[in-house]
């Protein structure tokens, strides 16, 4: 299990290693520099803008810089920003994403499962139809629409919640960006949750387990609900990275100082650093959940475990 | 008889199961009795309802199928009780084992657990007590190192041992019946005797009623006291052992007899194979050099490959007209050995010389124009078929392949003429795999093989997914098409019954091995090596007389990992110290009967005493 | 030479045998008795007839404001059925043309990423080995990484081009639909089937054409319509950050962004292309979750 572990986190290297590098040369390939901008600036500002920023140096070297800067954990500066760099904006913005994307994706998880386990014990009965329609809203509702009817309803029209903003980080203020953030992963996550304890009530030793007279209790929780996890761990690690991208139009939506706003406004402005910046950031947050939700999930198989 | 009370009655019991394509009606209105300490024996063939009978008495129907009609327990109606109810009694009154012991028990949790568990719900026992029982259960149905297997996952036991845990955890709480679902057709044949064995003893033992539900005849004469036969949902016959098998009444009945291949030679049907004429022309046929096939199996990213050998140093040869009869259990290498035979799987060393010319040497093009004469016949029939072809289409794959310059029609005439030779309409030549029975596809498996008039077809299991009344059907096929034009046949099994029906000459085969091959009539009036013998008298004979008075032999050690090289060395125990593992020779003891090495059969029967035996899985 | 023995009997051999149903007939019989997905079938229809057809029947383009009604809301007499926007634009023009600039991105996208997921998963499949495990830790790899990050990144350094973005998220979509062939590839070539044509002599790409894809057609199809509106969404994501369709050009996402930001004065301009984008949503759907049914049938 250790071993696996290990060889699961050494797979990894090589995942961030292409990451990193594709970013580089699409960056770098990128038609005009970062500095062709509409007007063209004076060009010994640009030659010491470029200086300034390695573009000046062959691009082996400045391939070597970039990779040995990442390491270290700098991302680089962003050309827009001259009092932070990429890395500091991040550290500005990673506690309000962190507490919105960790919310919602605990939600989800925690509702999505219950809700996957109810529907499949009560397939096609009333339970299961309100589940089956819920589930369906998640599906075809975007983020970007559920917003603004949250908003509409529970903020203008109810005025129970505050339309947007952090406040001082209160609850009320967390609460419509959370929900439109989970919703959809609570749809996806119940639906793969149902349909793979449906296959496992179905499976020969539910019904061995049946034949013991054990209650349904036991049933569900000791036999069925850890064979009925493994696909929807699998799916923890996508989900993970979709809620990233999708706090990014929660906290557009809803005016919150998260990573995404920074992210949405760089690239708005065409601040190439700090889109590199953040996607590489991104990308390393969500190829370290996926390892995490890979280990998690050998766990699960006692075949795996006991290798 | 005295009259007894019943255990269990059954009162006009019906299944019905709402499907996609309406309502089936699985069982429709049965009755029947299990008396106390008794063993019942339901036999039928497939789809005819026999296990939804007791699974709708025990409330473990698919949740799209219903029972109606009363099933009466000590006083209670268990369909008209509530699941809380019902639980009571499931488990502790009522118990009852599955065909496939490895998906029947819960993968991830350790045997232990799910033994304890039924002694937790049922008697509120746990702690030391009850570790103390469930070992005691273990060591009863002679679990070896019992302690151990407490502690490990279902997977990491063998086929037999986790039916085994199956039976133990079965019988915890001393049930008054148990209901074994075909509990030993996922099973060796060696391995099912000693399952049968078991069940035997534990209802003398214990008193415990079993209700067997099976499709195999012989497996009912060796075990039951009183038998209904089902067909379509219904019981056709009830009666004593005795009563039906020696005095059978209903059509089905007597037709389910007289299909069964009998390993005696007693087969009612009167079926015969042509026999072999010997040729006065001494014609290279088909001859199979010390042929080997191993396979490198990774173990992990650090480890050495271990080397798996399927087939290790067979060497026959086959005449025109001449059935050979491959028998072995799972893992035997009998199937690859008919693989490499055709240069499907390369072999790694050896060969294989057809009409003259060495198979393992010619380039792909070469191989292919053998192909015509070479063809095999599969046992699943639905995966053999491509279910987006027509069947008329499928048989006339090979045609398109050789006969290229035959046109539309003439294909089509040929398979049609072909479909009538194997006892198809032609008139389904449009059909599609699907929309056939299994019985039907197997035909346009053999038509397919056989629409080039090859000169040799290789049966791998070709009859063992069908029903006895099918697979008679389907062998009678083969004997037919043989005696029309002079085919060849390596028929592999794992049936003897069915390969002494059908061969002219049999071969044994046990870890890649052969270690027996005779005539067939020298080969079971005259067995040599103790493997044979010990899986002739494992097979079940449908007669209850012979069945109940004949004796089992019982050897040591169990079949083992084929990636133990000690393996091979199972019957000749002397050499077992080699450093070097030994690989025993075949010899002739007889003119034709060749014998592998091994030591003699009373050093390798087993005593009674449970034996310990090494583990499973070689570390 | 095959007539030899055959001619004899040929003469009460009828070949006109009625015809068999395969089981792709099935599958769709199953598909048309099943009522929500032939609503979504239906929907779908109208929507695509109303974004292809619909611009040209009405007196207004998507592009050209109409000086005598800016703001308007919906209402029959002025003819703007939608309203318009703040600059004067039929809004029923636009989420028309909106729809179809969505619907073209779907169908382009979807076709970009199944020749590529397919031809990727069949050759991994069908080769094995080695090169099958370099193919596939090359998707995983690839699946691991947010994958609308790149399309981002790509649209703010290469500009927002429509037929980038077709072409970046269908190159990017087509990994899941790689590793379902090439799971169904390898395990139709374990079938026996494949081995009976490989012992009656068949040539490889015979195997492949006869035997292998036409059993790939299932899986795909199904894998196909669940993309579909995946992309739809992600189109929608993309243009509603402002990253995917620019203006003048519309979709339903850009016409969502701009109808967001004054909801609360304007509430039409967000309900419409709403109604519209949750419509194609719904109905794609349906018809993706009909098909697996149909295909794959078991108790959902």
């Amino acid at each position: 299990m250790l071993l696996y572990a290990l060889k699961r986190f050494l797979t990894t290297i090589p995942v961030l290693w292409i990451a990193i590098t594709v970013c580089f040369f699409i960056l770098r390939l990128s038609p005009g520099g970062p500095f062709d901008g509409e007007r063209p600036l004076p060009p010994a500002v640009k030659q010491n803008l470029e200086a300034h920023y390695n573009l000046d140096k062959p691009l082996v070297q400045q391939y070597a810089i970039y990779v040995g800067n990442v390491l270290q954990g700098d991302l680089g500066p962003s050309f827009t920003s001259e009092d932070f760099n990429v890395a500091e904006q991040l550290k500005l913005g990673l506690p309000y994403t962190i507490i919105i994307g960790g919310a919602a994706f605990i939600i989800a998880v925690l509702f999505g499962i219950l809700a996957g386990i109810y529907g499949a014990l009560w397939r096609n009965a009333w339970p299961d139809y309100v589940l089956a329609s819920i589930i369906l809203l998640g599906l075809i509702l975007p983020s970007f629409l559920l917003a603004p009817i949250f908003q509409l309803i529970f903020g203008v029209e109810l005025g129970w919640l505050p339309v947007g903003g952090w406040g001082d980080g209160e609850l009320r203020y967390i609460v419509l960006p959370v929900a439109v953030l989970a919703l959809p992963h609570i749809a996806r996550i119940s639906r793969l949750m149902r349909g793979a304890m449906i296959e496992v009530l179905h499976s020969n030793f539910i019904r061995t387990a049946r034949s013991k007279g054990l209650n349904t209790g036991p049933i569900v929780l000791r036999h069925a609900l850890k064979p009925a996890l493994m696909p929807v761990v699998s799916y923890l690690g996508p989900a993970a990275g979709y809620l990233l991208t999708g706090s990014i139009v929660v906290e557009t939506i809803f005016g919150l100082p998260g990573i995404g706003r920074y992210f949405i406004n760089a690239a708005l402005n065409r601040d190439y650093g700090m889109v590199l910046g953040t996607v590489i950031f991104y990308m390393v947050l969500i190829v370290m959940l996926n390892l995490i939700v890979d280990i998690l999930y050998a766990w699960l198989d006692p075949k795996v475990r006991s290798q | 008889m005295i009259a007894t009370i019943p255990l269990l009655s059954i009162r006009n019991l019906h299944v019905d199961f709402k499907t996609h394509d309406g309502l089936v009606e699985a069982v429709q209105g049965v009755s029947c009795d299990i008396l106390p300490g008794e063993c019942l024996g339901i036999v039928g063939e497939s789809g005819s309802g026999k296990s939804q009978t007791l699974l709708a008495a025990m409330g473990l129907l698919h949740r799209n199928g219903t029972a109606r009609g009363t099933v009466d327990f000590q006083g209670h109606n268990l369909l008209a009780m509530s699941r809380n109810e019902l639980n009571q009694i499931r488990g502790r009154d009522i118990s009852m084992i599955f065909q496939d012991p490895l998906t029947s028990l819960t993968p991830h949790l350790k045997i232990g657990t799910q033994m304890r568990e039924v002694l937790k719900t049922h008697q509120q026992m746990s702690g030391l007590v009850s570790d103390a029982k469930c070992l005691e259960w273990l060591e009863r149905v002679r679990i070896p190192l019992a302690g151990q297997r407490l502690r490990q996952y279902p997977h990491e036991l063998s086929g037999g041992m986790r039916q085994r845990v199956m039976i133990a955890m079965a019988m915890l709480c001393d049930p008054k019946l148990l209901i074994a679902d075909e509990p030993t057709t996922a099973l060796d044949v060696t391995i099912q005797a000693e399952i049968l064995d078991l069940m035997d003893e534990l209802r003398r033992d214990h008193g415990t009623a079993i209700a067997l539900i099976t499709h195999d005849m012989g497996v009912v004469a060796r075990m039951c006291d009183r038998i209904q036969v089902m067909r379509h949902g219904v019981y056709v016959e009830q009666g004593s052992a005795d009563d039906i098998f020696y005095r059978p009444q209903h059509d089905y009945t007597k037709m389910l007899l007289q299909a069964m291949p009998r390993l005696d030679g007693k087969s009612a049907s009167g079926r015969q194979i042509k026999p072999y004429q010997t040729r006065s022309e001494k014609a290279e046929f088909l001859t199979v050099s010390d042929l080997k096939v191993h396979f490198q199996i990774k173990n992990g990213f650090f480890a050495k490959p271990a080397v798996l050998r399927a087939v290790d140093g067979v060497s026959f040869d086959l005449r025109p007209g001449e059935t050979i009869g491959i028998v072995g259990e799972s893992g035997s290498g009998k199937s690859t050995l008919a693989r490499a035979v055709l240069q499907l799987i390369p072999p790694t060393s050896g060969t294989v010389t057809w009409l003259g010319s060495n198979l393992t040497t010619l380039d792909r093009q070469a191989m292919k124009q053998k192909r015509e004469d070479l063809q095999i016949v599969f046992q699943d029939p639905m995966a053999s078929l491509n279910p987006s072809m027509t069947i008329g289409d499928s048989i006339m794959e090979p045609l398109r392949i050789f006969r290229r310059d035959a046109t539309k029609t003439d294909r089509k005439l040929a398979v049609a003429a072909q479909m009538q030779r194997v006892g198809l309409e032609p008139s389904m030549i449009n059909r599609y795999p699907h929309e056939l029975s299994g019985g039907q596809n197997q035909r346009v498996g053999i038509a397919r093989a056989t629409i080039l008039q090859p000169k040799l077809v290789i049966c791998d299991e070709a009859v063992s997914a069908l029903d006895v009344s099918i697979q008679a059907q389907i062998l009678e096929l083969l004997g037919g098409l043989q005696a029309e034009f002079d085919l060849s046949f390596l028929f592999i099994s794992h049936d003897l019954s069915v390969v002494r029906e059908i061969s002219h000459r049999i071969m044994v085969m046990y870890q890649g091995c052969v270690v027996e091959m005779a005539d067939r009539d020298d080969l079971f009036r005259n067995p040599q090596h103790p493997y044979t013998r010990q899986l002739i008298s494992a097979v079940p004979i449908p007669d209850p007389d012979i069945e109940k008075s004949r004796k089992r032999l019982r050897l040591k050690g169990e079949l083992s990992s084929p990636l133990d090289p000690m393996a091979r060395v199972r019957f000749l125990p002397s050499r077992m110290g080699d450093e070097v593992p030994y690989l025993p020779k075949l010899q002739e003891r007889f003119p034709g009967h060749f014998v592998a090495e091994h030591d003699p059969l009373e050093d390798l029967v087993l005593d009674d005493e449970p034996e310990l035996e090494r583990d499973l899985t070689p570390s | 030479m095959i007539g030899r023995s055959y001619r004899e009997n040929a003469a009460d051999i009828d070949l006109t045998a009625p015809k068999g149903r395969s089981l792709k007939q099935d599958a769709l019989r199953r598909f048309r008795n099943n009522k929500a997905a032939m609503t979504g079938v239906v929907l779908l229809i109208l929507l695509i007839l109303a974004a292809s057809v619909g611009p040209s029947l009405l007196p207004f383009n998507y592009e050209d404001p109409d000086w005598s009604a800016f703001r308007v809301p919906p209402s029959i007499e002025s003819g703007h059925y939608f309203g318009t926007d703040q600059n004067g634009r039929d809004l029923l023009a636009r989420t028309l043309y909106g729809t179809r600039i969505s619907l073209a991105v779907a169908l382009v996208a979807t076709l970009v990423s199944v020749v590529i997921g397919v031809t990727f998963g069949a050759f991994a499949g069908y080769l094995g080995g080695r090169i099958d495990q370099a193919m596939m830790r090359f998707v995983d790899i690839i699946y691991a990484l947010p994958y609308i990050l790149f399309v981002i990144l790509l649209m703010v350094i290469f500009g927002r081009n429509v037929f980038l973005l077709f072409a970046a998220i269908g190159a990017l979509e087509w990994l899941t639909m790689a590793r379902i062939v090439r799971g169904q590839t390898l395990s139709i070539r374990q079938r026996e089937y494949i081995e009976a044509a490989r012992a009656s002599g068949q040539s490889t790409p015979a195997i492949i054409f006869r035997h292998i894809i036409p059993n790939l057609v299932g899986p795909v199809v199904i894998y196909a319509a669940l993309t579909v509106p995946e992309i739809v969404a992600t189109e929608s994501f993309l243009s509603y950050l402002g990253f995917g369709v620019q203006e003048p050009l519309t979709s339903l996402g850009t016409l969502i962004a701009s109808g967001a930001n004054v909801f609360e004065v304007m509430p039409w301009l967000l309900w419409f292309p709403a109604g519209f984008l949750v419509t194609l949503l719904l109905s794609l759907l349906f018809i993706g979750d009909g098909l697996r049914d149909a295909f794959d049938p078991k108790d959902h």
